[in-house]
């Protein structure tokens, strides 16, 4: 496409007041040679949108370029068709908003204009990624009980195809074995039906739902739209294709042979609570020892949990369970005594009513401690001693019958989910050949029972969260628990319910129906070439130029999403349906050969040479160059500018997708172009991240690790690049951290590259 | 290992029906404690009477001194997130612990019963209606100046009805305390210990000046009235009892009869400490009935209504005959004496009964503490 450019400037909201409109307009005509460069000072008002709109319907432009507001805001406003690009430079937050008028910010909005004309020449218009073959729609629903179904439903009634597979021979999962729930309705008091069979009747009465009980995922390979999916039903096997995954396999609960402390296995009358909730389900409440009905009950809590021996969390419903059990005991006998031992009692949101309810029985007994010995007495009962107790002193219970609150565990807790794990089952190390690899694989049956055996390049289930260190933190699947709950790692699989988080079953429904919709979201988006979150709508895709790779695998490893498979040299083979565009390929490629239209190497390399960098005057002027990720980072740039907060004015700030995405190259070339520093702001990186592609800001940490060879090498010091973390909300702090690192630049001294 | 808890589940009960209904609710935040004077590090009250009241450990609250420390001021029960009242279940407590001293008990149940009333009524009219007409007759004194003596003689019906009661209330008071005492009692105090408090005498002088002064009563937040009707009332029985004390001396000693002039100082000083009575169970009245959120058992009202009734009797009494009105007059000196055999006779099972409890635990409060 043959471009013309347009440059408009804005000079309202003050950038007219601020800055030399005349000079800044004569960097688009006499520098860049623009052809037209137009100002006004109500660019996105009516008048402002028709003189625009009149150089694209007369003159032909194609590339305008907006120099005013930041590209955050009037994205709408300046929208004039997919064929025409419009590029924004950003002098009004990042210039006039946040510095005093001057030369300094002249020259400061006039780079800003330099690097977004640099910009406009190169961006492509970006096409969208369209599925060679038909996208398929179809969702397959892993695991049978609340969730799966709920999922399953809410699917079947958007009018989508939906295959369930459950691995046992009827639906309905844990909550099937369930004899009550906690109160649902107000006054929230009573306990009431489960009615999970209901649900299961309706599930079986959908036709667009389909069932397949004693049923396993063998193997699924492919990408959202088409996922082969291999099932296995009592030994046979069938392929299925679907288009998305939504993952329910639910909760296991913690082995209790692990607490003979608390008297499992020591003692004939210690239970656990799933054991307590079969026996209320059949209607009795006995001691097993010898069947007599239970009087005094004593229910231990968080037991195996939050003990850094057993599961470090909470699995936030035993408590819940304890009283509802409870209430079973006092259902069945007037006189039965309760005594629930807790650490903290936890019974969020409406279910406090409960708790409150269940506290007003004069039988049930409730009070903090530590248990400190379980023993067994001469006729099997048990003898409970706490201490710590809020009754401020030692106490010993006896009880017919101890209830264990064991807490939930992930049903992925124990499989292999990573490469390097699948490798270390087969005693393999990951350094042999590839051929010898397959081999020793194909050679015995898979040593472990999956669930969803994921035939990627990075492991065979979705990934768990992991430390910097790639230390496995938790059993349960990587996802912002927060922002974005039913994400995995792994796009087009999304994960609902207890195997994400213990949660109670109205969580679960409620966690099931969200997932449904991310299922859906991303098969509508993928089939319409765009990308899904966080990205969503995106039309730009990763070209990889693969007649210049060296099939180094840095991408293929550091992808986060799994989304490039190897062939047997190890060039990458990209599933555009499985990329998010993050861009982390892109950093990580020493060739340089990836790249979206709107966004490679050779645009952020010609922004970076279009920054002016000055150095005739004897009194240097520092320019610092800014990597800026544009979820958290670039948003709190402008949000000091909105709030006036002033920073150092030799920052030029370049918005990157993620850090993952910014190439080491940039590096390289800002410092031999004679750039003093380089900042690069991103997410929140570690246990707790906040990167929205899960791995950006970790990855861009480690590569800046390796760096200072390069800068070491050109004579520079380390100290010149520099990386913090910030969240959106640490605006504030901008100033304090951009000045710090400036000075710490100007202490260096400046670029001894400047003018070379 | 420790010793194994039973709780007792009817103690729970009954502590709900004496007005401690909420008590199971306390989820044991310790609010009641942060905010509550008598509240140490090492003594969370009401914190740990809660959970005890809650575990049915009767064993360890009856003896518990700091249930009768407590003076409801009830700012626990305004701050308690959880609506568990800890000031009201103290009340309960304490009530509980009437009863459960008492001697003999059954009179306690039925103070605290209502079905009992008529009983417990019967007794006083009974016996005073005995005595009018096997004395008097039922004679209706006439003439101007009316002598109530000729209705009921003083001898008869006051003499040696109250000095035996009284007697029979001071054994029984004797027996529960002794008990009560032996129960709380936590330390032993060499001699020496006793004259570093300052002896018996202080320790027990001390506390009663304490309460005369109301200093406690005066640090209540939440029930600012309180502080006003106790101490009307209170006075207003301590001004009685001296009267009461005189007018023996003039009577049976001096062997001066006939009704004291209203000139006397004597009459001033019982009109004095009626009028305080008066005044402080009608604040008491009024404060009961505009409380909604305090639950009021049988077990207080009756208290208020006896008192106000000493009052109201007692004025009236005096006003219809120095108006002449014979009849009425000894209708309602014979209501004011009843009145005044209900409030001495029940006194050790009554509400009442707090008078002796309440001093005891002050007293040994500084036996322990020497605070």
């Amino acid at each position: 496409m043959e471009k013309k450019i347009g440059v408009y400037i804005c000079t309202g909201c003050g950038i007219g007041d601020s800055l030399d409109i005349e000079r800044l307009s004569k960097v688009a005509t006499e520098e860049f040679n623009v052809p037209i460069c137009k100002t006004h000072a109500f660019l996105c008002g009516e008048e402002g949108l028709r003189l625009i709109k009149e150089d694209i319907n007369k003159e032909g432009v194609n590339t305008v370029l907006i120099a005013g507001c930041s590209p955050r805001v009037n994205w709408d406003v300046f929208n004039f068709g997919t064929n025409i690009i419009v590029e924004r430079a950003n002098i009004r937050e990042m210039v006039v908003w946040s510095h005093p008028p001057g030369e300094d910010t002249q020259e400061l909005a006039e780079d800003y204009l330099r690097m977004g004309i640099a910009r406009a020449e190169k961006v492509e218009i970006p096409e969208g990624y369209m599925p060679e073959e038909e996208y398929n729609k179809t969702i397959l629903v892993v695991g049978g009980g609340i969730s799966g179904m709920t999922a399953a439903l809410e699917a079947a009634k958007a009018n989508y195809q939906v295959v369930i597979v459950e691995k046992q021979a009827k639906l309905g999962g844990w909550a099937a074995k369930w004899a009550k729930q906690f109160p649902k309705h107000p006054p929230y008091q009573m306990l009431e039906d489960t009615g999970i069979s209901s649900k299961i009747k309706e599930v079986e009465a959908n036709s667009n739902i389909k069932v397949y009980t004693s049923t396993t995922v063998k193997k699924v390979e492919g990408q959202p739209g088409a996922f082969n999916v291999i099932l296995s039903q009592n030994g046979k096997e069938e392929g299925i294709k679907v288009g998305s995954i939504i993952l329910a396999t639910g909760w296991k609960p913690y082995d209790p042979t692990r607490l003979e402390h608390l008297g499992y296995g020591r003692c004939s009358n210690v239970i656990t609570n799933i054991q307590m909730e079969e026996m209320a389900a059949e209607g009795r409440i006995t001691r097993p020892s010898d069947g007599r009905p239970a009087e005094s009950v004593v229910f231990i809590q968080c037991a195996g949990q939050r003990d850094p021996e057993h599961l470090p969390y909470c699995s936030s419903v035993c408590c819940l369970v304890s009283l509802k059990q409870a209430m079973y005991v006092r259902e069945r006998n007037p006189n039965a005594k309760v005594y629930i031992i807790y650490r903290d009692m936890r019974t969020p949101g409406q279910y406090e009513m409960f708790y409150k309810k269940a506290q007003d029985d004069e039988n049930i007994f409730l009070t903090k401690g530590d248990i400190v010995g379980v023993t067994e007495d001469g006729d099997k009962s048990v003898i409970v001693e706490v201490d710590n107790t809020l009754l401020g002193e030692k106490i010993s219970i006896k009880a017919d019958l101890v209830v264990l609150a064991t807490g939930m565990v992930s049903t992925l807790e124990g499989i292999p989910n990573t490469i390097e794990e699948v490798y270390a089952q087969y005693g393999l190390t990951g350094e042999e050949e590839v051929a010898k690899i397959k081999e020793v694989i194909a050679s015995k049956p898979q040593p472990w029972e999956g669930v969803l055996n994921l035939d990627y390049r990075q492991g065979p289930e979705v990934p768990f969260l992991q430390s910097s260190s790639l230390k496995k933190l938790s059993d349960f699947p990587d996802s912002n628990f927060i922002c974005f709950p039913y994400e995995s790692r792994r796009t087009g699989i999304y994960v609902a319910g207890c195997v994400r988080q213990p949660m109670d079953m109205d969580a679960a429904i409620k966690d099931a129906t969200g997932a449904a919709l991310k299922a859906i979201q991303c098969m509508e988006l993928e089939s319409r070439g765009r990308t899904v979150h966080p990205r969503s709508l995106d039309l730009s895709y990763p070209i990889f130029f693969l007649q210049r790779c060296t099939q180094c695998k840095r991408c293929t490893m550091e992808c986060p999403f799994s989304a490039l498979e190897e062939d047997e040299k190890g060039t990458p083979k990209p599933n555009l349906f499985r990329c998010r565009r993050c861009g982390i390929c892109m950093g990580a490629c020493p060739e340089r050969i990836i790249g979206f239209k709107d966004y490679n190497v050779d645009i952020i390399s010609s922004m970076i040479k279009a920054i002016n960098v000055p150095y005739e005057d004897e009194e240097p002027k520092f320019r610092i160059l800014c990597f800026a990720c544009e979820n958290d980072a670039y948003p709190a740039l402008d949000m000091a500018g909105i709030n006036h907060l002033s920073y150092d004015v030799s920052l030029r700030v370049i918005p990157v997708r993620c850090l993952g995405s910014v190439n080491m190259v940039f590096i390289s070339d800002a410092l031999s172009r004679g750039i003093d520093g380089i900042l690069l702001l991103g997410c929140v990186l570690g246990d707790d991240y906040q990167c929205h592609f899960v791995r950006g800001s970790e990855l861009a940490n480690y590569r800046l690790g390796k760096v200072g060879e390069t800068l070491q090498r050109l004579a520079l010091e380390a100290e010149r690049v520099h990386m913090e973390q910030v969240t959106i909300t640490d605006y504030y702090k901008l100033p304090k951290i951009i000045n710090e690192f400036v000075e710490k630049v100007k202490e260096i001294g400046a670029n001894p590259f400047k003018g070379f | 290992m420790a010793e194994i808890l039973e709780p007792d589940v009817n103690f729970i009960k009954q502590i709900r029906g004496l007005g401690g209904a909420s008590l199971k609710v306390c989820y044991q935040c310790a609010t009641c404690s942060t905010v509550c004077p008598l509240s140490t590090d090492d003594n969370p009250f009401p914190r740990r009477e809660m959970i005890w009241a809650q575990w049915g450990l009767k064993d360890r609250l009856i003896k518990d001194p700091n249930i009768w420390l407590c003076h409801q001021c009830n700012d626990c029960c305004k701050y308690c997130p959880r609506g568990a009242r800890p000031g009201d279940v103290m009340a309960a407590l304490r009530a509980y612990c009437i009863s459960e001293y008492a001697v003999p008990k059954f009179l306690a149940k039925w103070l605290q019963d209502k079905r009992y009333l008529p009983v417990l009524l019967a007794i006083p009219v009974i016996w005073f209606l005995f005595i009018i007409a096997v004395t008097t007759g039922f004679h209706i004194p006439k003439g101007e100046e009316i002598d109530l003596a000729e209705f009921i003689p003083v001898i008869w019906g006051v003499d040696l009805t109250f000095i035996p009661l009284s007697v029979l209330v001071i054994i029984s008071f004797a027996m529960s305390i002794s008990r009560f005492w032996r129960d709380m009692k936590r330390v032993n105090l060499t001699p020496e210990q006793i004259a570093a408090r300052g002896g018996w005498l202080n320790i027990i002088i001390t506390p009663i000046k304490e309460i005369l002064a109301h200093q406690r009563f005066s640090k209540c937040g939440v029930k600012k009235t309180r502080f006003y009707f106790h101490f009307l009332i209170l006075w207003g029985f301590v001004g009685l009892a001296i009267v009461t004390a005189l007018v023996f001396f003039r009577m049976d000693i001096l062997g001066i009869h006939g009704h004291i002039s209203m000139k006397n100082p004597i009459k001033w000083l019982a009109n004095l400490a009626g009028l305080s009575l008066l005044l402080g169970s009608l604040i008491l009245l009024s404060d009961r009935i505009s409380d909604k959120e305090t639950p009021s058992t049988y077990f207080d009202w009756s208290l208020v209504i006896l008192v106000l009734s000493l009052a109201v009797t007692g004025f009236l009494t005096e006003f219809l005959r120095l108006g002449g009105l014979a009849g009425l007059a000894c209708f309602f000196y014979f209501l004011h004496l009843v009145s005044v055999f209900y409030l001495i006779a029940y006194l050790p099972f009554s509400k009442l009964a707090h008078l002796v409890y309440r001093t005891v635990v002050m007293i040994y409060e500084r036996y322990e503490g020497g605070i």
